[in-house]
């Protein structure tokens, strides 16, 4: 049956319609190759209408809209922005951003754990994207899956709040690993909480070496100008080109 | 069964059956799924959400394995390779310079068999 003898490898060709015997075929196909194919896309069609991405993870709770909310006033005024936001139900944290008036539009997952490029590429229209030069995509609360799923985006932001604990780089790793930037929030809340900084910094560096850590809190606003300021770094090009 | 599952069975479920197509296939036996370390995924709800997923299709009845391929770095200081479970990935050496991922984060189909 096989053209190369009797393997059983059937890698080339269809087999003859009287074949019973099972054979392995080998597709060599990433299961979420549609998702980073679409996410190639859209990162190659935002970065033509002069948009930078950021993607924003984390845990539930961690302060991530929190953290927009006060990043937002703090960007210059060349930076005009506009932010998707993710989450099971509710509009809730769309209502936050759209009072600070941001353009916003909320994506309601109905119980999906991540947001994905295609739900991205479906909620574009409805943001004014000629108007835009910076786009936040704030991702589903969950350390897990949003990981393994891009959006399009030039930069990965992870947040952690102090009150979730230091042990959170060990055990979501693969986020860790692939955040550009990380943020530790609620800092305010360091003694309270117990947090171990030196134990946090230490796993986080054996995962990532490149990432800068920012110390936030958003409810007192410390550190938070430090971050504005590293975004509109990298987002410069971009925002220039814009104009 | 959880939404995550679900979502990767779906994507299994579309490229068995572009496989079935591309391959002459009338009937898939088994799906092997190659799947790093580092993924989150859980084997048996995976079979689950791919049975209910696959019911109403040709590849319904297949049998989903899964291969478990161990997370290996390489320390970007000093450059020496290492695995480990995830819980501990730092570099033996003790240098706190971040990783090299080489493996542990993969998810493709490595072989499909069928009649």
């Amino acid at each position: 049956m096989c053209k190369h003898g009797n393997c059983g490898c059937k890698t080339k060709g269809a087999p003859p319609p009287e074949a019973v015997a099972p054979a392995k075929y080998h597709p060599a196909a990433e299961i979420l190759g549609r998702n980073s194919l679409l996410g190639e896309k859209l990162k190659s069609d935002l970065e033509k209408m002069n948009v930078f991405t950021i993607n924003i993870m984390g845990s539930a709770g961690a302060g991530k809209t929190s953290l927009l909310e006060a990043l937002l006033p703090r960007l210059g005024r060349e930076h005009r922005a506009g932010v998707i936001e993710g989450d099971l139900f509710t509009s809730r944290d769309a209502d936050r951003i759209a009072r600070l008036d941001i353009p916003v539009v909320q994506v309601n997952t109905s119980g999906g754990c991540h947001l994905t490029a295609a739900q991205v590429a479906k909620s574009l229209p409805s943001l004014p994207l000629k108007e835009i030069n910076l786009l936040f995509i704030e991702n589903v609360g969950n350390l897990v899956c949003p990981a393994e799923f891009s959006l399009g985006e030039n930069t990965k932001i992870v947040v952690l709040s102090v009150a979730e604990g230091d042990d959170k780089p060990a055990k979501y790793p693969l986020m860790f690993i692939q955040a550009d930037i990380i943020v530790l929030n609620k800092t305010d809340l360091l003694e309270a909480s117990g947090f171990n900084l030196q134990s946090f910094y230490q796993d986080v560096r054996n995962l990532n070496g490149h990432a800068p850590v920012f110390e936030v809190s958003c409810r007192t606003g410390s550190g938070l100008d430090s971050l504005a300021g590293h975004i509109s770094r990298l987002a410069a090009p971009v925002v220039a080109a814009h104009g | 069964m959880s939404m995550h599952e679900l979502g990767i069975a779906q994507e299994i479920l579309n490229i068995s059956l572009e496989s079935m197509e591309k391959y002459g296939l009338k009937e898939l036996r088994r799906i092997c799924v190659a799947v790093g370390e580092l993924q989150h995924l859980e084997a048996d709800c995976l079979q689950v959400a791919f049975e209910a997923s696959a019911s109403n299709t040709p590849a319904r009845g297949a049998l989903l394995e899964i291969v478990r391929i161990p997370v290996k770095a390489a320390c970007l200081s000093c450059g020496q390779e290492f695995s480990g479970s995830p819980l501990s990935y730092g570099c033996p050496g003790g240098c706190t310079a971040g990783l090299n991922l080489l493996q542990g984060n993969e998810l493709y189909i490595d072989e499909i068999e069928g009649v």
